[in-house]
C-alpha cells in the first residue's frame, strides 16, 4: 500500500514537475519570441532612423488591452486596482487575468464572428448568428487549437454544433461563395478575383478557385428537420462544380495546386480539412498571425489583413516568418500568440508622438483604432451602470446578440467602415441613437446608474468627478482639469445635473471613443 | 342547512387533529363522512381547507431557519424579502370563521417522496378568478341582443365582422362549408343559438378546456433533471459521473466561465451552448407510461387515473403504504376506510375532502389607470404542519416562491404576458409605427391588413365604417382579444430543466449571483450526503415548479420558463445610491461593482464577507454632501 502511494506520489510529483518544466520551456520561448519581435522592429526604425514613441502609461494600457481582450472599457474598479498596483509585473499579471476572464472569449467570437459573417447583425439571420457566435466562444473558452477549430468548422453538420452549419446556410450552400469566405477566413487569401477571370495580381487561375469551390460542391440541408431553428448539413456523394459558361467539371484542388490523392478517403469537406490542418497548407498559420497581429496592432504585417500573396509582401518578412513559425510551434495556439504579442515592447508603446506621425507599417507607435459597436456599445453600457437588458427567453440560448436595445445600436453603427484605424464612427452620432433608449435613462437621475450611485454621502465632489475620469477614460483627472470640473459643479444648482454634463462631455471626447 | 353547518364544523376539527397528529403519530382517526365535493356549490369547495398553520405578513418567525449557504447576509435578505411564517393551530372558532374561504382549486402534486394536497385561492383584480369569464360571457350576450329580444344565432354571429374577425379570435370563414363546420364546432346542443353554456368553448378556442383554471403536467424533464443537468456537466469537469471535492473547490471558475457577458449574473440559459432547441415547445402531453405530476382535483377528476397515477409514483403500480410516501405518510390513514393500511383504489375520491398541505394565494390585476404596474403574485396562506420545516426553508419573493421538500425543491411562481400589463404602451407603439404620415388615424393605404400579428381586414377595426382608424379603435380591439386571455389562468406542473442549477440558487430567485457562485462550493459540499467527497447525481434533490400564467397559449414556453426575479421586494428600503450601484441587480455590491476606494469599501463591508449587502450600505450615515 505505502509503495502504491509512493509510486503514485512520484508519478504525480513527475507530472507536477513535467508540467512545470513545460511552462518554464513556454515561458522561454515567449521571451524569446518577444524580444525577436522588437529586436526586429527596432532594427527597421533604426534603418529608417526614426525614434518610437515612448512607453504607454498605465491608464493607456490598461484601456486598450481591456478594449483589446475583452471588448470593452475597464470598470472603475479595474482602473483604482491597476493604478494603484506598484509590482513590477503588473502589465503581464493583467494580460494574465484578461485571457483568463469570461469575457475574452466572448470577445474574440465577436471578433471572428464578424470576420465570418461580414453582412452585420440581419435580423432574420440572428439566431444564426447566435450560433456561429456562442460556437465559437466555447472554441475560444477552452483555447482550443486553431487548426482544430478549422477543420471542426469545416465538417461540422449541425445537430448538437449547430454553429458552424449555420454558417453554411448563411452563404445559401454555395460553393462558389463558401469557397471565397473560406478562402479569406482561413486562408488570407482572395481567391475570389479568380471567380471569373485570372486573379489580376496573384497568380491564381480560374481552375484554381474552382477546385477549391469543388470541396463545396456536395453539401445539401438535412431534409430530417425537427423545426425551422434546426440545421443539419449532409455531404452527398455526388456533385460536381463547373467552369462557368462551360461544362468543364473541375475536381477538387488545393490551393498551391496538389490535386486530391486518389487514396484519400471521407467526404471532400473531409479531406479539405485534413489538408487545412496538415503542414502542406503555409496559409493557414499565416492568416491567423496575420489577423490577430491586426487585432492589436491595428494593421497586419500583411496589409489588407486577408489579401496575402506574392503580390503583396509583408511588411517586415523575417518577423512574419519567424511568428508564423512559432505560432505553428505552440500548437496553433491563440491565446499564447496573443499573450506574446500584448506582452511585447511595441505593443505596450504609446500612441502619443511629439511629432508627425510615422508611417503606421513601421509600428512605430500604436496605432489608435475606432471601437467597434458592440464595443463601444459594452462600454457606454458599463460606464452608465443599467441593469442588464431582460432579454426574451423564447429563444434556447442566451447571447446580448438578442439584446434589442444593443441590436438596434450595433445595426446602426455598422454602416460605418470596416477598418479599425478609420475614425469615421462618430460618438456623438451613435450618442444621438441613444436618445430614449435605457442607457440615457439610466445615466439620468431617477433611474438608476452611475449618477445616482455617485449621490452617495461616501463621497466628495472631487471623488465624484474623479470617478467620472476613471469610469469613461480610465484615467485620473490631471490638476487643471479636476479643478474646472470640480468648479462646475460646485457653481451649478443642481450638483447631479452638473456631473451629468461631465459625463456627457467625457464620452463626447475622441480620448473615449478610440482605442488609443 | 344548520346540520350542514355542524358537520363541516365537526370536520374542521377532525382536520385539525388529523393534521397535527401526523407529528404526535395517534391511533387512526374516524374521519367523518362528508358530502362529496361535486354536491357543493363552487363556493364552498375548499372549506375543509382550513389551515392549522397560518403564514402572516409583518411578524417576525419563529422557526425560521436560514437555508443553506455560507454567509448570514444572504439569509437575512432571504428572511426579510419572505412573508413570515409562525405556527399556531386554529381555534374552532376560527376555523369556523375560516369556513367562508374565497373559491379556490384543488390539486395533487406528485413530489418524489409523498403527494401534496395544494389548495389554490384564485383571484383576478380581488374578485374571485371566474368572475372574469363569467362577465365576458355576458358582455358577448349582451353585445349579441337582437332586437325585440329575438335570440341570437351562430349564423349571424360568425357572418358578424366584429365576431368573427379579431377581437374573439380569427375565425372568418371562407365558404360556406367552412362556416358550417364552425357552427357544428360551437354549437353544442344543435339548436342553431348562442347559448351561455356554449360561448366559453368559442371564445377560449378551447384553450384549457374553455375554463377559468387549468391545469397541465409535462414530464419533459421528469427523472432527468438530475442526470442532464448542464450544471451538473459543466462542473463535472474530468467527465466521471460524479463533482469531486476538488471539482467542488474549482466550481467558482467554471461557473464564471459562462458569465459571457461578466456581469456575475449566471441564468439557465447561460449553460446552453446550442441553438438547436432540444425540444421545440415544453410538451404538454404525458411520456408513454409517465404519470402526471399534478392533478387537479374537481368534478371531472377521473380516480381511476388517480389512483393508477398514484400507484405507478409511489408503489410501482401496487397500492400505496404509509412507507411509500414518507412526505405525507398520513394521507393513507385519512384515506384507508377499511384500515387495511393500504390506499384501495376506491378510496382516493376522498381525497378531495382531506385537509389541504399547502394553501396559496394567486392573484392577477388589470392593468389600469390607478395601477400603473399590475405585477401578478403569488403567496403561501397556510400550510399543514407536517410541511413546517420545509417551509422554514422557504424563500418568498412576490412572485414566485420556493422550498426544499425531502428530495425535491418546489417553486410556485406567476408569470403574465408582458403586453396585458402595458395595454396604452403596445397600441401607442404598435399606432404610431403604422400612422406613417402622423395624422393621427390610419387609412387604408397605411393599413396593410395586419396589427399586432394579427391578419384583420380594415373594416374589421374600423368598427363606425367611416374610413379611418383611430387608435381608441385599436384599443378596443386590443381590449377584446385580451378579456380572453385576461379571464383564464393556466397553470402548468414540470419538473425543472437543471435540479443542481435550482440547487445553488439559494435565494430562489432563479440566477446564480456572485455570492450564490462563491457559495457553491459549500452547497456542493453539503449536497453530498453520504459525506464521500464526491457529489452524485442521485444526491442532487429534484426540482419541480408549478407556474401560474396568463398569456396566449402560444406563448406557453416563455410564460412557463419560469422567469428570474428582477427586482427585489425590499429595494424601496434601501438607499437609492446602493441600487445604483449595484449594477446587475443581484441585491449586493460586489468589490467590481463599488466605485469608489478599495479602503472605502472595507469600512463599509463591516462583516468582511466581500460584499456590500443592502444592510450594511444602510448603515451608512447619510452624511452631508
Amino acid at each position: 500500500m505505502i509503495r502504491i502511494g509512493s509510486i503514485t506520489l512520484s508519478i504525480l510529483y513527475a507530472a507536477l514537475s513535467l508540467s512545470a518544466m513545460a511552462d518554464d520551456a513556454n515561458a522561454t520561448r515567449r521571451a524569446a519570441m518577444i524580444d525577436r519581435i522588437d529586436g526586429l522592429l527596432a532594427e527597421r526604425w533604426e534603418a529608417e532612423g526614426i525614434e518610437p514613441a515612448g512607453r504607454s502609461d498605465d491608464s493607456e494600457f490598461l484601456r486598450r488591452i481591456h478594449l483589446d481582450l475583452t471588448g470593452v472599457v475597464p470598470r472603475v474598479a479595474d482602473v483604482r486596482e491597476f493604478l494603484e498596483d506598484e509590482r513590477s509585473d503588473k502589465r503581464e499579471r493583467l494580460i494574465e487575468q484578461l485571457l483568463a476572464s469570461p469575457r475574452y472569449p466572448t470577445h474574440l467570437a465577436s471578433t471572428w464572428r464578424r470576420v465570418m459573417i461580414p453582412g452585420g447583425l440581419d435580423l432574420e439571420q440572428l439566431q444564426n448568428v447566435a450560433g456561429v457566435q456562442n460556437w465559437l466562444r466555447r472554441q475560444f473558452a477552452q483555447n482550443m487549437r486553431y487548426d482544430r477549430i478549422v477543420s471542426d468548422f469545416l465538417v461540422a453538420t449541425g445537430g448538437g454544433e449547430a454553429g458552424p452549419a449555420l454558417y453554411y446556410t448563411s452563404l445559401d450552400l454555395k460553393p462558389e461563395k463558401l469557397a471565397a469566405s473560406t478562402a479569406r477566413i482561413f486562408l488570407g487569401l482572395q481567391i475570389e478575383c479568380a471567380e471569373c477571370h485570372p486573379h489580376p495580381f496573384d497568380h491564381w487561375k480560374q481552375e484554381d478557385f474552382w477546385g477549391y469551390a469543388a470541396f463545396f460542391a456536395r453539401l445539401q440541408q438535412s431534409e430530417n428537420r425537427r423545426g425551422p431553428a434546426e440545421v443539419g448539413l449532409v455531404d452527398l456523394d455526388s456533385g460536381e462544380v463547373t467552369l462557368p459558361d462551360s461544362e468543364t467539371v473541375i475536381p477538387p484542388r488545393y490551393p498551391g495546386g496538389n490535386p486530391v490523392s486518389q487514396e484519400a478517403g471521407g467526404t471532400r469537406r473531409v479531406q479539405l480539412a485534413i489538408w487545412m490542418a496538415s503542414r502542406d497548407n503555409p496559409y493557414l498559420p499565416k492568416a491567423a498571425v496575420n489577423r490577430m497581429w491586426a487585432h492589436l496592432f491595428g494593421r497586419g504585417l500583411i496589409d489588407p489583413v486577408d489579401d496575402i500573396g506574392g503580390h503583396n509582401p509583408a511588411s517586415h518578412p523575417q518577423l512574419f516568418e519567424e511568428l508564423t513559425n512559432y505560432f505553428v510551434g505552440t500548437g496553433f495556439d491563440i491565446k499564447e500568440l496573443l499573450r506574446t504579442l500584448s506582452n511585447t515592447r511595441a505593443y505596450q508603446l504609446s500612441s502619443r508622438l511629439d511629432r508627425e506621425p510615422y508611417p503606421p507599417v513601421l509600428f512605430a507607435s500604436m496605432a489608435i483604432k475606432t471601437m467597434t459597436a458592440e464595443q463601444l456599445y459594452d462600454s457606454l453600457d458599463r460606464i452608465a451602470g443599467g441593469r442588464p437588458a431582460e432579454i426574451p427567453n423564447f429563444l434556447n440560448i442566451r447571447s446580448n446578440l438578442f439584446d434589442q436595445q444593443r441590436l438596434a445600436f450595433v445595426g446602426k453603427m455598422q454602416m460605418q467602415g470596416s477598418n479599425a484605424t478609420e475614425f469615421d464612427a462618430g460618438v456623438l452620432q451613435a450618442l444621438t441613437l441613444l436618445n430614449g433608449s435605457n442607457i440615457n435613462a439610466a445615466s439620468q437621475a431617477e433611474q438608476s446608474g452611475v449618477l445616482i450611485a455617485l449621490d452617495s454621502p461616501l463621497f466628495s465632489i472631487e471623488e465624484r468627478v474623479e470617478t467620472l475620469f476613471l469610469g469613461t477614460l480610465s484615467r485620473r483627472p490631471g490638476t487643471d482639469e479636476l479643478s474646472s470640473f470640480v468648479a462646475h459643479v460646485n457653481e451649478s444648482s443642481d450638483q447631479r445635473e452638473a456631473l451629468g454634463d461631465i459625463v456627457w462631455a467625457l464620452l463626447n471626447s475622441a480620448e473615449f471613443a478610440l482605442n488609443h | 342547512m344548520r346540520q350542514s353547518f355542524v358537520l363541516r364544523l365537526m370536520l374542521l376539527i377532525s382536520v385539525v387533529i388529523g393534521c397535527k397528529r401526523q407529528a404526535a403519530n395517534p391511533p387512526v382517526p374516524q374521519v367523518p363522512a362528508r358530502p362529496a365535493v361535486t354536491e357543493l356549490p363552487p363556493a364552498e369547495s375548499s372549506q375543509s381547507s382550513t389551515p392549522v398553520m397560518e403564514v402572516r405578513d409583518n411578524e417576525r418567525p419563529s422557526a425560521v431557519v436560514p437555508p443553506a449557504s455560507d454567509s448570514a447576509d444572504a439569509n437575512d435578505s432571504i428572511t426579510k424579502e419572505g412573508a413570515e411564517i409562525e405556527l399556531a393551530a386554529l381555534s374552532t372558532e376560527e376555523a369556523a370563521a375560516a369556513v367562508k374561504q374565497p373559491p379556490s382549486e384543488r390539486f395533487l402534486l406528485l413530489t418524489r417522496d409523498g403527494p401534496l394536497v395544494i389548495d389554490v385561492v384564485l383571484r383576478i383584480d380581488d374578485e374571485p378568478y371566474t368572475h372574469a369569464l363569467e362577465q365576458l360571457v355576458d358582455r358577448v350576450l349582451h353585445d349579441l341582443e337582437e332586437p325585440e329580444g329575438k335570440p341570437a344565432t351562430w349564423a349571424a354571429m360568425i357572418d358578424d365582422p366584429q365576431f368573427s374577425y379579431g377581437q374573439f379570435g380569427n375565425l372568418a370563414p371562407e365558404d360556406a362549408d367552412q362556416k358550417s363546420r364552425l357552427i357544428d364546432m360551437y354549437d353544442t346542443n344543435r339548436n342553431g343559438l348562442v347559448d351561455r353554456d356554449e360561448l366559453p368553448r368559442f371564445l377560449t378556442r378551447n384553450v384549457g378546456g374553455s375554463r377559468s383554471f387549468s391545469l397541465r403536467s409535462s414530464n419533459e424533464f421528469r427523472g432527468d433533471n438530475r442526470t442532464r443537468s448542464p450544471v451538473r456537466r459543466l462542473l463535472d469537469a474530468n467527465h466521471d459521473g460524479a463533482i469531486t471535492a476538488d471539482e467542488m473547490q474549482a466550481a467558482p471558475n467554471r461557473l464564471f466561465e459562462r458569465d459571457a457577458d461578466d456581469d456575475e449574473i449566471l441564468v439557465l440559459a447561460d449553460f446552453k451552448d446550442s441553438v438547436a432547441q432540444e425540444q421545440s415547445q415544453m410538451s404538454n402531453q404525458r411520456r408513454v407510461n409517465a404519470p402526471d405530476t399534478a392533478i387537479l382535483i374537481d368534478e371531472r377528476t377521473r380516480w381511476g387515473y388517480v389512483s393508477y397515477a398514484l400507484q405507478e409514483t409511489y408503489a410501482y403500480g401496487e397500492r400505496i403504504g404509509a412507507t411509500d410516501i414518507p412526505l405525507t405518510p398520513e394521507l393513507v390513514e385519512l384515506l384507508d376506510a377499511n384500515n387495511n393500511k393500504l390506499i384501495d383504489n376506491n378510496e382516493v375520491q376522498k381525497l378531495a375532502e382531506v385537509p389541504p398541505h399547502l394553501v396559496l394565494e394567486v392573484a392577477f390585476f388589470n392593468a389600469n389607470e390607478a395601477t400603473q404596474s399590475a405585477t401578478p403574485r403569488i403567496r403561501i396562506l397556510s400550510a399543514c404542519e407536517s410541511l413546517a420545516s420545509a417551509l422554514d426553508t422557504a424563500r418568498q419573493h412576490p412572485t414566485r416562491l420556493s422550498f426544499d421538500l425531502p428530495g425535491a425543491n418546489l417553486e410556485f411562481f406567476v408569470n403574465e404576458d408582458p403586453s396585458l400589463a402595458n395595454v396604452s404602451q403596445t397600441i401607442n407603439a404598435q399606432f404610431s409605427m403604422l400612422d406613417a404620415d402622423n395624422n393621427g388615424y390610419l387609412d387604408m393605404e397605411e393599413y396593410s391588413g395586419q396589427i399586432l400579428g394579427i391578419q384583420i381586414p380594415f373594416e374589421a377595426l374600423d368598427m363606425d365604417g367611416d374610413g379611418m382608424i383611430f387608435e381608441k379603435e385599436v384599443a378596443a380591439l386590443l381590449e377584446q382579444r385580451q378579456a380572453v386571455v385576461r379571464a383564464q389562468i393556466r397553470a402548468r406542473a414540470a419538473d425543472q430543466e437543471d435540479a443542481l442549477f435550482r440547487a445553488l440558487d439559494t435565494n430562489g430567485d432563479g440566477r446564480l449571483t456572485a455570492r450564490e457562485i462563491y457559495g457553491a462550493p459549500a452547497v456542493l459540499k453539503a449536497l453530498d450526503a453520504d459525506q464521500d467527497g464526491q457529489l452524485q447525481s442521485h444526491e442532487i434533490p429534484g426540482s419541480m415548479a408549478v407556474g401560474f400564467v396568463r398569456g396566449e397559449a402560444n406563448q406557453d414556453n416563455a410564460l412557463l420558463g419560469m422567469p428570474a426575479v428582477s427586482r427585489r421586494s425590499d429595494e424601496e428600503s434601501l438607499p437609492s445610491w446602493f441600487i445604483g450601484m449595484d449594477s446587475n441587480g443581484d441585491g449586493d455590491i460586489s468589490p467590481r461593482e463599488f466605485l469608489g476606494s478599495r479602503e472605502k469599501f472595507q469600512q463599509l463591508d463591516t462583516n468582511g464577507d466581500g460584499f456590500i449587502s443592502g444592510d450594511e450600505a444602510s448603515a451608512l450615515p447619510s452624511a452631508p454632501r
